[in-house]
Protein backbone atom coordinates (compact mmCIF):
# COMPACT_ATOMS: atom_id res chain seq x y z
CA UNK A 1 0.00 0.00 0.00
CA UNK A 2 2.63 1.94 1.08
CA UNK A 3 4.70 1.27 -2.25
CA UNK A 4 1.72 1.79 -4.39
CA UNK A 5 1.23 5.56 -2.63
CA UNK A 6 4.72 6.25 -3.14
CA UNK A 7 4.89 5.08 -6.69
CA UNK A 8 1.21 7.60 -7.73
CA UNK A 9 3.22 9.90 -5.37
CA UNK A 10 6.62 10.28 -7.56
CA UNK A 11 4.63 10.03 -10.67
CA UNK A 12 2.10 12.83 -10.48
CA UNK A 13 3.86 15.54 -7.61
CA UNK A 14 6.48 17.25 -8.80
CA UNK A 15 4.83 17.49 -12.31
CA UNK A 16 1.59 19.21 -10.10
CA UNK A 17 4.10 21.49 -8.43
CA UNK A 18 5.64 22.70 -11.44
CA UNK A 19 2.22 23.19 -12.98
CA UNK A 20 0.61 24.99 -9.89
CA UNK A 21 3.56 27.32 -10.23
CA UNK A 22 4.03 27.81 -14.30
CA UNK A 23 0.49 28.53 -14.18
CA UNK A 24 -0.17 31.24 -11.60
CA UNK A 25 2.49 32.70 -12.86
CA UNK A 26 1.15 32.58 -16.49
CA UNK A 27 -2.21 33.95 -14.46
CA UNK A 28 -0.64 36.70 -12.98
CA UNK A 29 1.11 37.93 -16.35
CA UNK A 30 -2.14 37.20 -18.75
CA UNK A 31 -4.38 38.90 -16.34
CA UNK A 32 -2.42 41.76 -15.68
CA UNK A 33 -2.62 41.34 -11.34
CA UNK A 34 1.34 41.27 -11.97
CA UNK A 35 0.94 45.16 -12.58
CA UNK A 36 0.61 45.32 -8.86
CA UNK A 37 3.78 43.25 -7.70
CA UNK A 38 6.54 43.69 -10.41
CA UNK A 39 8.50 46.73 -12.10
CA UNK A 40 6.66 45.85 -15.91
CA UNK A 41 10.79 45.38 -17.47
CA UNK A 42 10.24 42.48 -15.33
CA UNK A 43 6.96 41.09 -16.08
CA UNK A 44 8.03 39.53 -19.70
CA UNK A 45 10.61 37.24 -17.32
CA UNK A 46 7.85 36.15 -15.53
CA UNK A 47 5.22 35.04 -18.32
CA UNK A 48 8.60 33.60 -19.69
CA UNK A 49 9.52 31.79 -16.91
CA UNK A 50 5.06 30.61 -16.43
CA UNK A 51 4.95 29.41 -19.91
CA UNK A 52 8.91 27.07 -19.18
CA UNK A 53 7.50 25.62 -16.22
CA UNK A 54 4.08 24.35 -17.83
CA UNK A 55 6.37 23.11 -20.54
CA UNK A 56 8.58 21.39 -17.93
CA UNK A 57 5.77 20.21 -15.60
CA UNK A 58 4.84 18.30 -19.10
CA UNK A 59 8.19 17.22 -19.66
CA UNK A 60 8.56 15.98 -16.09
CA UNK A 61 5.29 14.06 -16.17
CA UNK A 62 6.02 12.48 -19.48
CA UNK A 63 9.59 11.10 -18.73
CA UNK A 64 9.25 11.20 -15.15
CA UNK A 65 7.81 7.32 -14.90
CA UNK A 66 10.95 6.01 -16.70
CA UNK A 67 13.72 4.87 -14.26
CA UNK A 68 16.84 7.95 -14.26
CA UNK A 69 18.21 10.36 -12.38
CA UNK A 70 15.51 11.17 -10.20
CA UNK A 71 13.79 8.21 -8.85
CA UNK A 72 14.66 7.81 -5.04
CA UNK A 73 16.02 4.58 -4.68
CA UNK A 74 18.43 4.80 -2.45
CA UNK A 75 18.47 3.50 1.09
CA UNK A 76 19.10 6.76 2.72
CA UNK A 77 16.63 8.54 0.89
CA UNK A 78 13.79 5.72 1.17
CA UNK A 79 14.41 6.44 5.22
CA UNK A 80 13.78 10.13 4.65
CA UNK A 81 11.34 10.15 2.35
CA UNK A 82 8.02 8.69 3.06
CA UNK A 83 4.82 9.53 1.16
CA UNK A 84 3.86 11.44 3.72
CA UNK A 85 7.06 13.56 4.06
CA UNK A 86 6.61 13.93 0.33
CA UNK A 87 2.93 15.64 0.89
CA UNK A 88 4.51 17.79 3.53
CA UNK A 89 7.04 19.10 1.09
CA UNK A 90 3.96 19.27 -1.84
CA UNK A 91 2.17 21.42 0.84
CA UNK A 92 5.12 23.88 1.72
CA UNK A 93 6.15 24.33 -2.21
CA UNK A 94 2.47 24.88 -3.08
CA UNK A 95 0.22 25.65 -0.39
CA UNK A 96 1.37 29.16 1.06
CA UNK A 97 1.76 30.84 -3.25
CA UNK A 98 -1.50 29.55 -3.68
CA UNK A 99 -3.04 31.37 -0.40
CA UNK A 100 -1.45 34.51 -1.32
CA UNK A 101 -2.27 34.47 -4.93
CA UNK A 102 -5.68 34.20 -3.37
CA UNK A 103 -5.63 36.60 -0.45
CA UNK A 104 -3.42 39.24 -1.61
CA UNK A 105 -5.31 42.66 -3.32
CA UNK A 106 -4.08 44.54 -6.36
CA UNK A 107 -1.66 46.83 -3.55
CA UNK A 108 -0.98 47.55 0.16
CA UNK A 109 -2.91 48.63 3.01
CA UNK A 110 -2.98 52.19 4.07
CA UNK A 111 -1.56 51.72 7.11
CA UNK A 112 1.40 49.75 5.18
CA UNK A 113 1.94 53.11 2.77
CA UNK A 114 2.67 55.10 5.77
CA UNK A 115 5.28 52.35 7.78
CA UNK A 116 7.54 53.15 4.58
CA UNK A 117 8.00 56.78 5.54
CA UNK A 118 6.83 59.57 3.59
CA UNK A 119 9.92 60.89 1.50
CA UNK A 120 8.76 64.49 0.43
CA UNK A 121 12.06 65.69 0.55
CA UNK A 122 15.66 64.37 0.63
CA UNK A 123 15.47 65.27 4.39
CA UNK A 124 11.80 63.13 4.50
CA UNK A 125 9.84 65.79 5.07
CA UNK A 126 7.30 67.81 4.42
CA UNK A 127 8.67 71.54 2.87
CA UNK A 128 7.38 73.36 5.67
CA UNK A 129 6.02 76.88 5.89
CA UNK A 130 8.67 78.84 5.11
CA UNK A 131 9.07 76.99 1.69
CA UNK A 132 6.17 79.31 0.35
CA UNK A 133 7.92 82.50 1.44
CA UNK A 134 10.33 82.22 -1.25
CA UNK A 135 7.86 82.37 -3.92
CA UNK A 136 4.43 83.68 -3.65
CA UNK A 137 1.71 80.83 -3.84
CA UNK A 138 -0.19 82.49 -6.24
CA UNK A 139 -4.29 80.36 -7.28
CA UNK A 140 -4.12 81.58 -10.62
CA UNK A 141 -7.19 80.09 -12.17
CA UNK A 142 -6.50 78.00 -15.40
CA UNK A 143 -7.92 78.81 -18.64
CA UNK A 144 -10.33 76.30 -19.70
CA UNK A 145 -8.58 76.08 -23.21
CA UNK A 146 -5.43 75.13 -21.41
CA UNK A 147 -5.43 71.34 -21.06
CA UNK A 148 -3.14 70.37 -18.37
CA UNK A 149 -0.40 68.33 -18.69
CA UNK A 150 -0.73 65.01 -16.99
CA UNK A 151 2.82 64.14 -15.00
CA UNK A 152 3.65 62.17 -12.53
CA UNK A 153 5.78 62.89 -8.85
CA UNK A 154 8.50 61.35 -10.22
CA UNK A 155 8.88 63.58 -13.32
CA UNK A 156 8.91 66.74 -10.87
CA UNK A 157 11.05 65.14 -8.33
CA UNK A 158 13.64 64.58 -11.10
CA UNK A 159 13.20 67.99 -13.07
CA UNK A 160 13.62 69.38 -9.69
CA UNK A 161 16.95 68.43 -9.87
CA UNK A 162 18.11 70.57 -12.87
CA UNK A 163 16.95 74.11 -13.65
CA UNK A 164 16.56 73.60 -17.80
CA UNK A 165 13.99 70.59 -16.80
CA UNK A 166 12.58 72.88 -14.39
CA UNK A 167 11.50 74.95 -16.91
CA UNK A 168 10.08 72.93 -18.99
CA UNK A 169 7.23 72.07 -16.33
CA UNK A 170 6.75 75.68 -15.14
CA UNK A 171 4.03 78.25 -16.31
CA UNK A 172 2.27 75.77 -17.66
CA UNK A 173 -0.93 73.68 -15.83
CA UNK A 174 -0.24 70.55 -14.50
CA UNK A 175 -2.25 67.37 -13.77
CA UNK A 176 -1.36 64.80 -11.52
CA UNK A 177 -2.75 61.80 -9.50
CA UNK A 178 -1.52 60.60 -6.53
CA UNK A 179 -3.44 59.97 -2.62
CA UNK A 180 -4.29 62.92 -0.62
CA UNK A 181 -2.19 63.07 2.69
CA UNK A 182 -3.54 66.11 5.21
CA UNK A 183 -0.86 68.11 6.98
CA UNK A 184 -1.64 71.55 7.26
CA UNK A 185 -4.91 73.51 6.70
CA UNK A 186 -3.09 75.51 3.90
CA UNK A 187 -1.11 72.68 1.90
CA UNK A 188 -1.03 68.54 2.31
CA UNK A 189 0.77 65.79 1.03
CA UNK A 190 0.08 64.69 -2.49
CA UNK A 191 1.66 60.49 -1.86
CA UNK A 192 2.55 58.40 -4.73
CA UNK A 193 3.76 54.92 -4.12
CA UNK A 194 7.28 54.20 -6.29
CA UNK A 195 8.25 50.89 -6.97
CA UNK A 196 12.47 50.11 -8.74
CA UNK A 197 11.87 46.74 -8.96
CA UNK A 198 9.05 44.90 -6.87
CA UNK A 199 6.32 45.58 -4.46
CA UNK A 200 8.76 45.14 -1.48
CA UNK A 201 11.39 48.01 -2.33
CA UNK A 202 7.71 50.43 -2.81
CA UNK A 203 8.57 53.99 -1.55
CA UNK A 204 6.44 56.38 -0.57
CA UNK A 205 7.47 59.54 -2.40
CA UNK A 206 5.28 62.61 -1.75
CA UNK A 207 5.02 66.30 -2.90
CA UNK A 208 3.26 69.56 -1.21
CA UNK A 209 0.51 70.88 -2.72
CA UNK A 210 -0.79 74.53 -1.62
CA UNK A 211 -4.56 74.54 -1.44
CA UNK A 212 -6.77 78.24 -0.36
CA UNK A 213 -8.86 75.43 1.67
CA UNK A 214 -7.87 72.40 2.69
CA UNK A 215 -10.12 69.39 0.85
CA UNK A 216 -12.69 67.45 2.72
CA UNK A 217 -11.36 64.04 1.74
CA UNK A 218 -10.37 61.31 3.73
CA UNK A 219 -6.71 60.71 4.53
CA UNK A 220 -5.06 58.51 1.68
CA UNK A 221 -8.14 58.92 -0.75
CA UNK A 222 -7.16 59.01 -4.71
CA UNK A 223 -7.49 62.40 -5.95
CA UNK A 224 -6.34 64.40 -9.66
CA UNK A 225 -4.71 67.75 -8.91
CA UNK A 226 -4.54 70.21 -11.31
CA UNK A 227 -2.18 73.33 -10.84
CA UNK A 228 0.98 74.76 -11.24
CA UNK A 229 4.72 73.78 -9.95
CA UNK A 230 7.21 75.91 -8.26
CA UNK A 231 10.62 74.89 -7.45
CA UNK A 232 11.75 76.24 -4.22
CA UNK A 233 14.62 75.25 -1.44
CA UNK A 234 13.73 73.35 1.26
CA UNK A 235 16.44 72.26 3.95
CA UNK A 236 19.03 72.78 1.22
CA UNK A 237 18.02 70.88 -1.82
CA UNK A 238 15.42 72.16 -4.05
CA UNK A 239 11.88 70.37 -4.01
CA UNK A 240 8.56 71.11 -6.18
CA UNK A 241 5.72 72.59 -4.48
CA UNK A 242 2.02 72.45 -6.69
CA UNK A 243 -0.31 75.07 -6.01
CA UNK A 244 -3.58 73.44 -7.20
CA UNK A 245 -6.15 75.07 -8.61
CA UNK A 246 -8.83 71.65 -8.28
CA UNK A 247 -8.64 68.70 -6.59
CA UNK A 248 -10.42 66.21 -7.48
CA UNK A 249 -11.79 62.70 -5.36
CA UNK A 250 -10.89 59.85 -8.43
CA UNK A 251 -11.52 56.01 -8.51
CA UNK A 252 -7.96 53.91 -7.56
CA UNK A 253 -6.32 53.61 -11.07
CA UNK A 254 -5.53 50.04 -12.57
CA UNK A 255 -2.19 50.70 -11.33
CA UNK A 256 -1.59 52.03 -8.09
CA UNK A 257 2.45 52.51 -8.61
CA UNK A 258 4.17 54.96 -10.43
CA UNK A 259 8.32 52.84 -11.64
CA UNK A 260 11.91 54.15 -11.63
CA UNK A 261 12.64 54.26 -15.45
CA UNK A 262 15.56 51.55 -16.22
CA UNK A 263 17.02 54.09 -18.46
CA UNK A 264 19.27 57.10 -17.21
CA UNK A 265 16.87 58.41 -14.82
CA UNK A 266 18.02 62.17 -15.28
CA UNK A 267 15.73 63.85 -18.10
CA UNK A 268 16.41 65.32 -21.15
CA UNK A 269 16.64 68.78 -21.56
CA UNK A 270 13.55 70.10 -23.71
CA UNK A 271 14.55 70.55 -27.35
CA UNK A 272 13.59 74.58 -27.25
CA UNK A 273 16.39 75.23 -24.80
CA UNK B 1 5.54 54.85 17.30
CA UNK B 2 3.78 52.02 16.45
CA UNK B 3 7.35 49.78 14.80
CA UNK B 4 5.40 46.65 14.60
CA UNK B 5 2.24 45.97 12.66
CA UNK B 6 0.98 42.85 10.89
CA UNK B 7 -1.39 42.46 8.11
CA UNK B 8 -2.47 39.72 5.99
CA UNK B 9 -3.05 40.84 2.69
CA UNK B 10 0.66 43.53 2.69
CA UNK B 11 2.14 39.68 3.91
CA UNK B 12 0.30 38.24 0.90
CA UNK B 13 1.55 41.26 -1.65
CA UNK B 14 5.17 41.04 -0.42
CA UNK B 15 5.58 37.38 -0.28
CA UNK B 16 4.35 36.92 -3.80
CA UNK B 17 6.59 40.44 -5.06
CA UNK B 18 9.62 38.31 -3.93
CA UNK B 19 8.78 35.01 -5.54
CA UNK B 20 7.23 36.99 -8.69
CA UNK B 21 10.61 38.49 -8.97
CA UNK B 22 12.71 35.60 -7.87
CA UNK B 23 11.86 32.51 -9.79
CA UNK B 24 12.34 33.59 -13.30
CA UNK B 25 15.70 34.16 -12.50
CA UNK B 26 15.75 31.30 -10.38
CA UNK B 27 14.53 29.20 -13.18
CA UNK B 28 17.27 30.76 -15.32
CA UNK B 29 19.96 29.43 -12.93
CA UNK B 30 18.52 25.69 -12.73
CA UNK B 31 18.21 25.73 -16.29
CA UNK B 32 22.06 26.75 -16.54
CA UNK B 33 22.54 23.92 -13.70
CA UNK B 34 20.75 21.26 -15.90
CA UNK B 35 22.41 21.84 -18.85
CA UNK B 36 25.80 22.09 -16.91
CA UNK B 37 24.93 18.92 -15.48
CA UNK B 38 24.56 17.29 -18.69
CA UNK B 39 26.83 18.74 -20.93
CA UNK B 40 29.95 19.88 -19.14
CA UNK B 41 32.09 16.87 -17.68
CA UNK B 42 33.67 17.56 -14.45
CA UNK B 43 37.30 16.88 -16.34
CA UNK B 44 36.87 20.32 -18.48
CA UNK B 45 35.62 22.24 -15.55
CA UNK B 46 38.52 20.68 -14.01
CA UNK B 47 41.01 22.10 -17.02
CA UNK B 48 39.49 25.46 -17.00
CA UNK B 49 40.15 26.23 -13.70
CA UNK B 50 43.18 28.14 -12.52
CA UNK B 51 46.32 26.12 -11.05
CA UNK B 52 46.88 28.57 -8.56
CA UNK B 53 44.21 28.88 -5.89
CA UNK B 54 44.46 32.82 -5.21
CA UNK B 55 44.06 33.44 -8.85
CA UNK B 56 41.23 31.02 -9.10
CA UNK B 57 39.25 32.28 -6.33
CA UNK B 58 40.11 36.00 -7.57
CA UNK B 59 38.78 35.48 -10.65
CA UNK B 60 35.76 33.58 -9.39
CA UNK B 61 35.12 37.45 -7.39
CA UNK B 62 35.32 39.23 -10.57
CA UNK B 63 33.35 36.49 -12.76
CA UNK B 64 29.68 38.41 -12.11
CA UNK B 65 31.22 41.03 -15.00
CA UNK B 66 31.16 38.24 -17.35
CA UNK B 67 28.18 36.23 -16.03
CA UNK B 68 25.86 38.54 -13.62
CA UNK B 69 23.46 36.40 -11.64
CA UNK B 70 21.07 37.52 -9.09
CA UNK B 71 21.39 36.05 -5.48
CA UNK B 72 18.20 33.68 -6.08
CA UNK B 73 19.41 32.20 -9.09
CA UNK B 74 23.56 31.62 -8.52
CA UNK B 75 22.53 28.96 -5.46
CA UNK B 76 21.83 25.91 -8.21
CA UNK B 77 24.32 27.11 -10.68
CA UNK B 78 27.28 27.05 -7.87
CA UNK B 79 25.10 24.04 -6.37
CA UNK B 80 26.09 21.89 -9.83
CA UNK B 81 29.71 23.32 -10.04
CA UNK B 82 30.47 21.94 -6.35
CA UNK B 83 28.88 18.77 -7.82
CA UNK B 84 31.18 19.18 -10.80
CA UNK B 85 34.47 19.54 -8.95
CA UNK B 86 34.60 23.28 -8.70
CA UNK B 87 36.51 23.84 -5.21
CA UNK B 88 34.25 25.14 -2.60
CA UNK B 89 36.26 28.05 -1.97
CA UNK B 90 35.83 29.22 -5.50
CA UNK B 91 32.17 28.36 -5.53
CA UNK B 92 31.83 30.44 -2.06
CA UNK B 93 33.23 33.37 -3.19
CA UNK B 94 31.35 33.74 -6.82
CA UNK B 95 28.28 32.69 -4.91
CA UNK B 96 28.88 36.52 -2.37
CA UNK B 97 30.33 38.26 -5.49
CA UNK B 98 28.77 37.73 -8.15
CA UNK B 99 25.29 39.54 -7.24
CA UNK B 100 27.49 42.93 -5.79
CA UNK B 101 30.39 42.93 -8.44
CA UNK B 102 27.97 43.02 -11.70
CA UNK B 103 27.80 45.44 -14.13
CA UNK B 104 23.61 45.84 -13.54
CA UNK B 105 24.40 46.93 -10.03
CA UNK B 106 27.45 49.40 -10.75
CA UNK B 107 24.76 51.45 -13.20
CA UNK B 108 22.16 51.06 -10.44
CA UNK B 109 23.96 51.82 -7.55
CA UNK B 110 25.37 55.01 -9.74
CA UNK B 111 22.24 56.11 -10.40
CA UNK B 112 20.63 55.39 -6.66
CA UNK B 113 23.40 58.05 -5.40
CA UNK B 114 22.96 60.13 -7.76
CA UNK B 115 24.44 63.76 -6.52
CA UNK B 116 25.84 61.77 -3.66
CA UNK B 117 29.05 61.14 -5.07
CA UNK B 118 27.96 58.32 -7.23
CA UNK B 119 31.17 57.38 -8.68
CA UNK B 120 32.43 56.65 -5.18
CA UNK B 121 29.62 54.73 -3.55
CA UNK B 122 29.79 52.78 -6.82
CA UNK B 123 33.17 51.59 -6.63
CA UNK B 124 33.54 51.35 -2.48
CA UNK B 125 30.10 49.16 -3.19
CA UNK B 126 31.68 46.74 -5.75
CA UNK B 127 35.32 47.03 -4.22
CA UNK B 128 34.08 45.80 -0.86
CA UNK B 129 31.55 42.95 -2.20
CA UNK B 130 35.07 41.56 -4.14
CA UNK B 131 36.99 42.32 -1.10
CA UNK B 132 35.02 40.54 1.39
CA UNK B 133 33.80 38.17 -1.15
CA UNK B 134 37.91 37.05 -1.82
CA UNK B 135 38.50 36.76 1.84
CA UNK B 136 35.61 34.50 2.92
CA UNK B 137 36.75 32.15 -0.14
CA UNK B 138 40.07 32.35 0.68
CA UNK B 139 39.19 31.46 4.80
CA UNK B 140 37.14 28.62 3.82
CA UNK B 141 39.60 27.48 1.55
CA UNK B 142 40.93 26.56 4.66
CA UNK B 143 38.95 24.82 6.39
CA UNK B 144 37.86 20.82 5.60
CA UNK B 145 35.50 20.38 3.13
CA UNK B 146 33.37 17.90 5.42
CA UNK B 147 32.76 21.00 7.80
CA UNK B 148 31.30 23.43 5.15
CA UNK B 149 28.96 21.33 2.52
CA UNK B 150 25.83 19.25 4.14
CA UNK B 151 25.69 15.41 3.93
CA UNK B 152 23.55 15.64 0.35
CA UNK B 153 26.75 17.66 -1.17
CA UNK B 154 29.09 15.27 0.15
CA UNK B 155 27.63 12.10 -0.69
CA UNK B 156 28.36 10.75 -4.22
CA UNK B 157 25.97 11.86 -7.11
CA UNK B 158 23.33 9.95 -6.66
CA UNK B 159 22.39 11.11 -2.95
CA UNK B 160 20.63 14.18 -4.72
CA UNK B 161 17.50 12.31 -4.68
CA UNK B 162 17.74 13.63 -0.91
CA UNK B 163 16.71 16.89 -2.31
CA UNK B 164 12.82 18.60 -2.05
CA UNK B 165 12.76 17.64 -5.53
CA UNK B 166 13.97 13.71 -4.66
CA UNK B 167 11.72 14.09 -1.62
CA UNK B 168 8.23 14.74 -3.60
CA UNK B 169 9.53 11.42 -5.82
CA UNK B 170 9.69 8.66 -2.88
CA UNK B 171 10.09 5.43 -5.35
CA UNK B 172 10.68 2.57 -3.80
CA UNK B 173 13.92 0.27 -4.86
CA UNK B 174 12.88 -2.05 -7.63
CA UNK B 175 15.60 -3.98 -8.40
CA UNK B 176 18.58 -3.21 -6.50
CA UNK B 177 20.70 -1.78 -9.00
CA UNK B 178 23.81 0.20 -8.65
CA UNK B 179 22.96 3.91 -7.92
CA UNK B 180 24.41 5.43 -11.14
CA UNK B 181 23.42 7.97 -12.89
CA UNK B 182 22.07 6.45 -16.56
CA UNK B 183 24.14 8.30 -19.06
CA UNK B 184 22.60 10.16 -21.27
CA UNK B 185 23.83 9.36 -25.72
CA UNK B 186 22.23 11.94 -27.56
CA UNK B 187 22.10 15.35 -27.87
CA UNK B 188 18.21 14.98 -27.67
CA UNK B 189 18.12 13.01 -24.51
CA UNK B 190 21.00 15.20 -22.73
CA UNK B 191 18.41 18.04 -23.85
CA UNK B 192 15.80 16.08 -21.55
CA UNK B 193 18.23 15.04 -18.89
CA UNK B 194 18.76 18.92 -18.69
CA UNK B 195 15.35 20.02 -18.17
CA UNK B 196 14.82 17.09 -15.84
CA UNK B 197 17.43 18.52 -13.69
CA UNK B 198 16.75 21.70 -13.91
CA UNK B 199 12.81 21.14 -12.71
CA UNK B 200 14.29 19.16 -9.85
CA UNK B 201 16.41 21.57 -8.86
CA UNK B 202 13.81 24.54 -9.35
CA UNK B 203 12.33 22.68 -6.73
CA UNK B 204 14.78 22.12 -4.77
CA UNK B 205 15.60 26.02 -4.54
CA UNK B 206 11.95 26.65 -4.46
CA UNK B 207 11.46 24.94 -0.99
CA UNK B 208 13.94 27.14 0.70
CA UNK B 209 12.44 30.37 -1.41
CA UNK B 210 9.27 29.68 0.08
CA UNK B 211 10.10 29.42 3.52
CA UNK B 212 13.16 32.70 2.96
CA UNK B 213 10.19 34.63 1.36
CA UNK B 214 7.61 33.87 3.92
CA UNK B 215 10.00 35.26 6.46
CA UNK B 216 10.99 38.18 4.71
CA UNK B 217 7.76 39.55 3.77
CA UNK B 218 6.64 38.96 7.57
CA UNK B 219 10.09 41.53 8.36
CA UNK B 220 9.32 43.63 5.56
CA UNK B 221 5.53 44.52 6.28
CA UNK B 222 5.52 44.19 9.43
CA UNK B 223 8.56 46.29 11.03
CA UNK B 224 8.42 50.00 10.09
CA UNK B 225 11.90 51.67 8.73
CA UNK B 226 11.42 54.53 11.19
CA UNK B 227 11.67 52.35 14.00
CA UNK B 228 15.64 52.57 13.25
CA UNK B 229 16.18 56.08 12.77
CA UNK B 230 17.18 57.13 15.85
CA UNK B 231 20.34 55.00 15.65
CA UNK B 232 21.35 57.14 13.15
CA UNK B 233 23.74 59.38 14.52
CA UNK B 234 25.76 56.71 16.30
CA UNK B 235 28.55 54.67 13.34
CA UNK B 236 28.34 51.65 14.89
CA UNK B 237 24.53 50.94 15.69
CA UNK B 238 24.06 52.60 12.32
CA UNK B 239 26.00 50.27 10.50
CA UNK B 240 24.90 47.29 12.78
CA UNK B 241 21.02 48.30 12.48
CA UNK B 242 21.17 48.82 8.52
CA UNK B 243 22.76 45.34 8.14
CA UNK B 244 20.18 43.84 10.40
CA UNK B 245 17.65 45.42 8.42
CA UNK B 246 19.58 44.51 5.00
CA UNK B 247 19.04 40.74 6.73
CA UNK B 248 15.39 41.30 7.35
CA UNK B 249 13.97 43.21 4.07
CA UNK B 250 16.17 40.60 1.47
CA UNK B 251 16.09 43.14 -1.12
CA UNK B 252 17.40 42.29 -4.61
CA UNK B 253 20.61 43.81 -5.30
CA UNK B 254 19.96 45.81 -8.10
CA UNK B 255 16.93 47.26 -6.28
CA UNK B 256 18.44 48.02 -2.85
CA UNK B 257 20.82 50.99 -3.22
CA UNK B 258 17.69 52.85 -3.91
CA UNK B 259 16.19 51.92 -0.78
CA UNK B 260 19.92 52.69 1.04
CA UNK B 261 20.28 56.32 -0.62
CA UNK B 262 16.60 57.10 0.90
CA UNK B 263 18.19 56.39 4.44
CA UNK B 264 19.25 60.26 4.01
CA UNK B 265 20.14 60.39 7.85
CA UNK B 266 22.28 57.46 7.84
CA UNK B 267 26.27 57.83 7.06
CA UNK B 268 27.83 56.61 4.12
CA UNK B 269 29.47 53.53 6.41
CA UNK B 270 26.12 52.26 6.81
CA UNK B 271 24.87 52.65 3.52
CA UNK B 272 27.58 50.54 2.17
CA UNK B 273 27.04 47.86 5.06
CA UNK B 274 23.58 47.46 3.67
CA UNK B 275 24.45 47.42 0.57
CA UNK B 276 27.43 44.89 0.60
CA UNK B 277 26.31 42.63 3.04
CA UNK B 278 22.31 42.53 2.28
CA UNK B 279 23.03 40.70 -1.22
CA UNK B 280 25.34 38.23 0.51
CA UNK B 281 22.90 37.19 3.28
CA UNK B 282 19.55 37.70 3.92
CA UNK B 283 16.64 36.06 5.60
CA UNK B 284 15.58 33.94 1.86
CA UNK B 285 19.61 33.68 1.21
CA UNK B 286 19.59 32.25 5.00
CA UNK B 287 17.84 29.58 4.14
CA UNK B 288 18.74 28.68 0.54
CA UNK B 289 22.48 28.47 1.47
CA UNK B 290 21.12 25.08 3.36
CA UNK B 291 20.70 23.66 0.15
CA UNK B 292 23.93 23.43 0.00
CA UNK B 293 26.49 23.89 2.81
CA UNK B 294 25.44 22.77 6.59
CA UNK B 295 23.28 24.63 9.02
CA UNK B 296 25.62 24.89 11.77
CA UNK B 297 28.46 26.58 9.10
CA UNK B 298 25.32 29.16 7.40
CA UNK B 299 24.91 30.36 10.98
CA UNK B 300 28.45 30.91 11.38
CA UNK B 301 29.08 32.11 8.62
CA UNK B 302 26.10 34.40 8.57
CA UNK B 303 27.70 35.75 11.74
CA UNK B 304 30.93 35.95 10.22
CA UNK B 305 29.79 37.85 7.23
CA UNK B 306 27.80 40.58 9.37
CA UNK B 307 30.85 40.73 11.31
CA UNK B 308 33.55 41.08 8.23
CA UNK B 309 31.54 43.39 6.16
CA UNK B 310 30.62 45.72 9.81
CA UNK B 311 34.34 45.96 10.25
CA UNK B 312 35.06 46.42 6.58
CA UNK B 313 32.60 49.38 6.14
CA UNK B 314 33.66 51.16 9.12
CA UNK B 315 37.26 50.83 8.38
CA UNK B 316 36.60 52.61 5.06
CA UNK B 317 34.56 55.17 7.03
CA UNK B 318 37.67 55.52 8.82
CA UNK B 319 39.64 56.30 5.92
CA UNK B 320 37.40 58.60 4.06
CA UNK B 321 37.31 60.56 7.34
Amino acid sequence: MNSQLSRLISRILPPLTLFEWGGLLTYFCLSHRISAFLHPVFRPLVLVAGVLLLLSAGCVAWFGGSAGAFDCTCSQARSISSPWRSLLVFAILTLPIAGAAALSPDTFSNAFIESRGLAFSPRGALPGPEASQKTAAAFVPIPASQQPRSVSMLDLMLAAQDDWCQKDFMDRPLEIIGRYYPDNPHYFGLISTLITCCAVDAQTLAIRVDTQSAPDLEKLAWVRVVGTVRFDQSDGSTVPILTAASVTPINSPADPYIYRPTGPTRQARPAHH
Amino acid sequence: MHWFTFNLQDFSVAFLSILFEGVPFMFIGTLISGFVDAFVSPETLTKIQPRSPLAAIALSGVLGVVFPMCECGVIPVIQRMIRKGLPVSCALTYLLAAPIVNPIVALSTFAAFRGQSPALVMSLRLGMGFAVAVVCGLVIQALPVSKILNKAMLAPQPSRRLSMGARLSPLPPTDGAPEEFPAPASFGSKVIAAIRCASFDFLDVGFYLIIGAAIASFFNTAIHRDAIAPLAGHSLLATASMMALALMLSLCSTSDAFVAASFTGFPLTAKLAFMVFGPMMDMKLLFMYCMVFRKRFTAFFALALFLLVGAVSLGVGLLLK
